[in-house]
């Protein structure tokens, strides 16, 4: 089984507020850029524990993730650490033109040797529709067609256009072109039916968020009878699962860094700052999902999220957690954010859990066992 | 004795007429006004689309029916070259000089010779999933028919509604089209060789979904010929005209009334003053 961590590169400083959007006033340069710092450190340490991707993620105007661009990052990265396999997972393809995210992922393709893990491509959270105002009610149908219109963009040899629904390019013609044929792996979110037929379709992985394990193994269904009809069989390394992951030397331990740092605490990227924009929000993610534009958002018959609770504690506690994860899901692969949201635990406990997992937890799942010795 | 046709979804009415050429009673329909566009069916015949529809009302719709596909069988035309002789014959007879010529999957690879022939009569050359390059296709006759009506259109729901052609007119017509088109290899050398040379502004249409000949042999043509776009029409079938109507009249009306400047966007994108 592999493991991938996600580096949401937090902003270690104070600010004075905590709902979404952070002002730019709070943005102290000299804290933002030994930020940066740490967060290419954790995936430093990330590598020497033997992870197996490095990743990335796309967020704006947040104090959780410095990662508008994570493309950037990915570049560095890669330079700093010649061996490292690197992900992003990924970009807000609604936010994006399709064409251009196809030029940069190329682009970083080639910077990293081949070495770019997997594109993510995926619709965003809903605060992100209002980074650069993106219309929420059209984005499952125009994110089909941008998925659809970056793979041809990537494998594409001669210059074409593209007519389409929601984007019109008349004359694409990439370079450089992916160094991996036909183009990098892409993965696309699974956490709806529809998204898991689409990605099967495209003979893309999947990836899952937080999700309850008995809804995952749901969409995974449905993944692999889209497939099955898609004329392929996808593995347990097509599927992953991502996941709030906290390991120390015991459970007790573990359980007492949570509770004095209020780990994971991941809810900046959409707090509201007051209730007319969390309609706002909750409006989008409606939308997201499938309201139509018009009806009024009623609480009392929005889906229930089915969320996981974060794995936590020892090494041997967490991997018989994953063990679970990979029995019931079938997940070859499982990304692990261990800092939280919003600096919760400090640089330095990251990368000592980070060296134990190295120790203890990758090897293991390395080595398909999911009991320490 | 003429009689008019409407098309649905649309105000455009056309007119049958018909025109001695080549020995053969070319029959035709007509409508709009403007410079002339002759439109060389598919295999399965004519169809007055809303898409043709849209076009009238920027240019002289000419939708010609291939000799074969009428009343009377064409034991003479033994090429696609043949069958383009034949085309240009009748656009002289109807008094065009110069014209443009929209060619769909059979009547596309027509178009093509028409425009390898007389370049200079043709402003310019539209193929919708054109016959000429089939490399990687199915015959039509081993798709199975739970997926033909899918190979051919991605959404037969909407109008025009789909149609399994007329079974009379196609024993007459199928064999003309195993003559010109199925007895000939998928990738034709010599064709290939003379687009090398073909100056003739073209656009290349296919549907990211045609289930009958691979969008990917669109690359072809734009590999090949000088003055060539190709552009690929998302979530259509190989009838393009049918599953996206507006799309398709609007790309192939613009690239008609610009040319290659079709590639400069000139829709106005300033929100506000």
């Amino acid at each position: 089984m592999k493991i991938e961590i996600f580096t949401p590169v937090s902003y270690y400083g104070p600010v004075d507020t905590h709902s979404w959007p952070t002002p730019p006033r709070c943005y102290d340069a000299g804290l933002g850029m030994d930020s940066m710092r740490k967060g290419l450190e954790q995936c430093a340490a990330a590598y020497d524990a033997g992870f197996d991707s490095l990743n990335f993620a796309e967020h704006h105007y947040s104090t959780a993730q410095l990662s508008p661009d994570p493309i950037t990052y990915a570049g560095i990265l890669g330079q700093q650490l010649p061996g490292a396999t690197i992900s992003v997972l990924g970009t807000d393809l609604p936010l994006h033109n399709p064409v251009r995210v196809a030029e940069s992922y190329s682009m970083l393709d080639n910077v990293l040797g081949g070495r770019l893990g997997c594109i993510g491509l995926l619709r965003g959270t809903p605060n992100e529709y209002l980074t650069y105002g993106t219309n929420p009610w059209q984005s499952r149908e125009a994110f089909g067609e941008a998925v659809e219109l970056v793979i041809r963009a990537m494998t594409e040899p001669e210059p074409f256009g593209w007519e389409g629904r929601y984007f019109r390019y008349r004359n694409i013609s990439i370079w450089p072109h992916p160094v991996q044929q036909p183009h990098p792996r892409i993965l696309l979110s699974g956490n709806s039916a529809a998204s898991a037929r689409l990605a099967a379709e495209l003979r893309c992985d999947i990836g899952f968020s937080f999700m309850a394990f008995e809804r995952c193994a749901e969409s995974v269904a449905v993944y692999r009878a889209a497939a099955a009809e898609a004329g392929w069989e996808p593995g347990p390394d097509n599927i992953l699962y991502r996941q709030f992951v906290y390991v120390a030397e015991t459970d007790e331990r573990a359980e007492e860094h949570v509770a004095h740092y209020g780990w994971p605490g991941f809810a900046g990227l959409m707090a509201a700052g007051n209730p007319e924009m969390g309609s706002v929000m909750a409006t989008i993610g409606a939308a997201m999902a499938g309201l139509p534009q018009g009806i009024p958002v009623d609480p009392a018959k929005m889906p229930l999220l089915s969320a996981a609770p974060p794995i936590v504690g020892s090494p041997q506690t967490v991997l018989t957690q994953i063990k679970a994860l990979r029995d019931v899901v079938g997940a070859g692969r499982i990304e692990l954010i261990v800092i939280g949201g919003e600096q919760r635990f400090p640089h330095e406990m990251i990368v000592s859990s980070l060296k134990l997992m190295g120790d203890t937890v990758v090897p293991a799942l390395h080595a398909d066992t999911f009991v320490l010795s | 004795m003429s009689r008019t046709i409407a098309v649905a979804g649309t105000a455009t009415m056309f007119t049958e007429r018909s025109v001695e050429a080549d020995g053969f009673d070319i029959r035709y329909y007509q409508a709009g006004v403007g410079e002339p566009l002759i439109v060389l069916h598919g295999a399965g015949g004519s169809r007055l689309t809303p898409a043709l529809g849209l076009l009238a009302r920027d240019f002289r719709v000419v939708a010609v029916e291939l000799p074969g596909w009428g009343a009377e069988p064409n034991d003479r035309s033994q090429t696609l070259g043949d069958l383009a002789e034949t085309v240009a014959t009748a656009a002289d007879a109807l008094g065009h000089q110069r014209y443009h010529v929209l060619g769909a999957s059979l009547g596309g690879a027509v178009a093509l010779h028409l425009a390898l022939l007389y370049p200079e009569r043709v402003i310019s050359l539209v193929l919708e999933a054109p016959a000429q390059f089939r490399t990687g296709a199915r015959p039509v006759s081993e798709i199975p028919a739970a997926e033909i009506v899918r190979a051919f259109r991605h959404h037969p729901e909407r109008p025009p509604a789909w149609q399994a052609p007329d079974p009379q007119v196609q024993a007459r017509s199928w064999p003309v089209v195993d003559r010109v088109l199925v007895r000939t290899p998928p990738y034709d050398e010599k064709v290939a060789e003379q687009l090398r040379r073909c100056h003739v502004r073209t656009l290349v249409l296919f549907g990211t979904q045609d289930g009958v000949i691979p969008p990917e042999n669109g690359r072809i043509y734009r590999r090949l010929m000088q003055n060539c776009s190709l552009q690929y029409v998302y979530d259509a079938a190989h009838a393009i005209q049918e599953d996206r109507a507006e799309a398709f009249a609007d790309i192939t009306g613009d690239f008609l009334r610009r040319g290659m400047h079709y590639l400069i966007p000139d829709e106005d994108t300033m929100i506000n003053p």
